[in-house]
């Protein structure tokens, strides 16, 4: 350096302050730049999370708009069966039953749902208060304008009028609709295809595993759901427990009641029965919902063994009731079976076959304690 | 190019900046904006069906009005309302797919167009003025119609049941959507501010540079280096213009720098000759004031040749005469020029002295040539070289010693010589005397070398160096001290 000493020290200290600040803003430069990375990569991540969160939000606004309706997201009067299918189908077939618990229309459904997509037709199913007849008539006006393909509905006995059997199908011929009733018991004198479970057949079975169980000493209450009951001893279910019965000399039965809509209407009818006739040693019911009345009845009495109960269908209270032996055994109807012949014969005519004869089930299962009779 | 300069990188990285944040700031409209339309598109499905529903009730008030007056406005009304309706039951879905609102869709749209067979059929029959049959379609129409408005009912209900469980889905995303919007407008803030920062260093390091070295120059510090810039920008274009700028005020600078040391050395030489100077003044005082002794001394000798003469002591009075005469010539200048008949007369006078001092102890001999006398010849030569030859070559002889005193022109070289058969002197002797006569820093001169040294460096002034001084000498051997003047030499 040719400067001389005392300004070789301060030329050194001022290149090395200078070199100093370069290297704080060297540093800070780095800094800068790390902090500008990570930002941009939250700024690049902020972006993305609220493309994704638009988009979800957008598709569950535009999935409920444009996508199919799957049971438990449609509105609560309009169930549909569990499956979706957004392939065209070839036909399309009305469902029109009662809003009701009983187990034999949730058998009955499913089997038309299991049916449909072999058939190539989509359903369409509506449920009508059970004593609201105008409802039904309703849905069956509305099948027969649109001119659907096809119209599978509940026809409980003793329907008259245009409300019978004979006067609907007539009705549906006019309008180019295949219609098809499904049940319990074909109506009386009346023609055309009928699907049902036969009450009758469902009597017999249950008065035979009363008289099993109790013999002679059989002293039987009968509880028959309302929208079934024909005309007091006329019920096909009291007919056939009578005739079963007929084969025990000293059985007889007691008392037949009838229940309303409502899930507590079974329990009701089953004490007011019971505690009218005490005699009564075996109750036999109509469906599942009754069936688990009258369980709960002994299991509040704490009666549970002193009155036999033959219930109807099958659920998993009615097979805990069993498991726990307060229902002897229940005659089962196999309603699945129902909708899917239901679905079956509707193929048939759509394809030009000639309507079959009145079709009653004969399978039966008996469930018991020890399993299956 | 505009980008390379400091205002377009300010334009350029103020726009990077403020894009980010325009894009940021559009995303998150466009976004707010398609959400809302999302939300309308709920809501679609329901006002198609209340549009189905008024075209509905206005093709039954047309029908009923034409039914009951018959008027062509009725007509038309009814035509342009049933034709609408024809249409839109069109629009809805005529496919089979399992699905309810579709299927439910296609139920009304066939609904519809029953309940339009029927009013057209009801019109054609009242055209045809047949009661009986207008009226069955009117009712049938009616059947249809209030068939229809339930099943626009029941469609509406699915349509609002959807529409709700989509916006519950959709609300409880809004609210990941809004903080997923705050987190992207905080990090592209952020982020701005982050390349505002790297923006302004980047700029503004290269002028902090500039400014630490502008300072640095403030407090004369030069020789600090400006980092390297590899900017073509006007920054880089003053930190270059700078770094020269620099460099040229450095070099001046030393310049400057070494101008002021030779003038430093030239002022403290000033210095010194001042010093001298004053020195030369005191010495000058200093002699005039020793004048002024000489002056009183020569009287005063005077006064006693003339007392001696009085009392008739001749030698005494010789005496005062030759050492008043001796030492007015000794103390008259040094550096004076005089003839080598004065110098010959000095050294008799001087040897006379000598002799009235040690008798004839010393053996004295003049070797003078006439034609030397005339020469001129600085004062003071021989004297010295005398009483040196007394003093050190013949000191330590008790009786014996020889001088000879010559002086003689030779080719035009004026000789004046004092040999003496004394100690002599070493060669090593000789040469110190020689070494220390000719060097100019007065070191330390050896015993009885202050006479000769001077007589040496005197004859070498005098003569410009035309003159020198040969000793020869050998120890026991006596010595020959010649002085050699060119003729016509002098102060």
């Amino acid at each position: 350096m040719v400067a001389s000493p005392s300004g070789s020290v301060k030329a050194t200290i001022a290149a090395s302050e200078i070199a100093g600040s370069c290297y704080n803003r060297a540093g800070m430069k780095k800094i800068s730049w790390i902090l500008a990375i990570v930002f941009g990569l939250a700024f690049l991540g902020a972006t993305m999370m609220n493309v994704v969160l638009v988009g979800k939000a957008r598709a569950a606004l535009a999935g409920a708009y444009l996508g199919p309706r799957r049971v438990g997201e449609g509105p609560p009067g309009d169930r549909a069966p569990s499956r979706v299918s957004t392939e065209a189908a070839r036909f399309q077939l009305f469902v029109v039953i009662p809003d009701t618990d009983d187990s034999f229309f949730s058998g009955l459904l499913e089997g038309i749902s299991e049916a449909a997509p072999a058939a190539g037709a989509a359903i369409q199913v509506f449920r009508y208060p059970g004593t609201d007849e105008g409802e039904a008539d309703r849905y069956f006006e509305i099948a027969l304008r649109a001119k659907i393909d096809g119209l599978i509905m509940y026809a409980p006995r003793g329907r008259r009028g245009p409300s019978s059997i004979a006067a609907r199908t007539a009705a549906a011929e006019r309008n180019g609709v295949v219609f098809i009733p499904v049940g319990t018991d074909a109506p009386s004198g009346e023609k055309g295809p009928f699907i049902g479970s036969g009450s009758l057949l469902q009597g017999i079975a249950g008065g035979k595993l009363i008289g099993r169980f109790l013999g002679s000493g059989a002293r039987v209450g009968i509880i028959i759901s309302t929208s079934e009951i024909e005309s007091g001893t006329d019920d096909p279910l009291y007919r056939g427990v009578r005739m079963s019965l007929s084969g025990f000399p000293g059985a007889e039965i007691v008392a037949v009641a009838e229940t309303q809509a409502g899930i507590l209407s079974g329990q009701a009818v089953a004490e007011s029965m019971l505690r009218s006739h005490p005699s009564i040693n075996a109750v036999l019911c109509s469906n599942a919902r009754d069936t688990v009345g009258a369980a709960q009845v002994l299991v509040d009495w704490g009666d549970v063994g002193k009155v036999l109960i033959i219930g109807a269908d099958e659920t998993p209270d009615i097979q805990r009731y069993i498991d726990k032996g307060v229902i002897a055994a229940s005659v089962v109807r196999d309603s699945k079976w129902i909708g899917e012949e239901a679905v079956r014969v509707f193929s048939r005519l759509k394809a030009g076959e000639k309507a079959p004869a009145t079709v009653e089930t004969s399978f039966l299962v008996i469930k018991t304690k020890e399993g299956q009779l | 190019m505009i980008l390379g300069t400091v205002r377009g990188k300010i334009i350029a990285n103020s726009a990077l900046i403020l894009l980010i944040l325009a894009l940021t700031t559009l995303y998150s409209g466009f976004a707010s904006l398609e959400l809302t339309r999302s939300v309308e598109l709920l809501f679609r499905s329901n006002r198609n069906m209340e549009s189905l529903r008024d075209l509905l009730g206005s093709t039954e008030t047309g029908l009923e009005g034409y039914l009951t007056t018959k008027s062509s406005d009725s007509l038309k009304d009814y035509i342009r309302s049933s034709t609408k309706l024809s249409d839109e039951a069109r629009s809805l879905n005529q496919k089979i797919v399992q699905d309810d609102s579709l299927l439910l869709q296609r139920d009304l749209a066939g609904l519809i167009d029953y309940y339009l067979e029927d009013t057209d059929a009801s019109v054609a029959a009242k055209r045809g003025r047949d009661v009986a049959a207008y009226t069955a379609r009117y009712e049938s129409s009616e059947r249809s119609a209030e068939l229809a408005r339930f099943l626009i009912a029941k469609i509406d209900g699915i349509f609002i049941s959807n529409s709700l469980a989509a916006y519950s889905g959709y609300s409880a995303q809004i609210s990941a959507v809004i903080l997923s919007n705050a987190a992207l407008v905080v990090s592209a803030s952020l982020l701005g501010l982050m390349l505002l920062l790297r923006f302004s260093y980047k700029l503004t390091g290269p002028i902090s540079s500039l400014a630490e070295a502008a300072r640095a120059v403030g407090r004369g510090e030069y020789d600090s280096r400006l980092p390297a810039l590899d900017s073509a920008d006007e920054i880089g274009t003053m930190t270059a213009a700078f770094t020269s700028m620099q460099e040229s005020v450095r070099l001046a600078f030393e310049e400057l720098k070494s101008k002021s040391e030779v003038e430093k050395r030239l002022m403290a030489e000033r210095m010194r000759v001042l010093e001298l100077d004053h020195k030369l003044k005191d010495a000058e005082l200093l002699a005039l004031q020793t004048q002024i002794n000489p002056h009183f001394l020569f009287n005063t000798l005077s006064a006693g040749m003339q007392l001696a003469l009085t009392e008739d002591a001749d030698r005494t009075a010789e005496f005062l005469d030759n050492l008043a005469a001796f030492i007015r010539y000794v103390l008259k200048p040094p550096a004076r020029s005089v003839r080598v008949s004065d110098e010959v007369e000095c050294v008799e006078r001087y040897i006379w002295l000598l002799r009235l001092r040690f008798g004839e102890r010393y053996r004295f001999r003049l070797s003078v040539d006439e034609d030397a006398l005339s020469v001129e010849t600085p004062a003071l030569l021989l004297q010295p070289l005398v009483e040196n030859a007394v003093a050190h070559g013949l000191r330590d002889r008790e009786a014996g010693g020889d001088i000879r005193v010559v002086a003689r022109l030779e080719d035009g070289i004026a000789l004046l010589a004092v040999e003496d058969s004394g100690e002599g002197m070493s060669r090593e002797e000789i040469a110190r005397v020689m070494r220390e006569s000719s060097g100019d820093d007065g070191s330390q001169l050896g015993e009885g070398g202050i006479g000769l040294h001077n007589v040496i460096r005197r004859v070498s002034l005098a003569t410009g160096g035309k003159g020198h001084v040969e000793i020869e000498s050998s120890p026991g051997a006596g010595a020959s001290v010649r002085i050699y003047l060119p003729a016509g030499s002098g102060s």
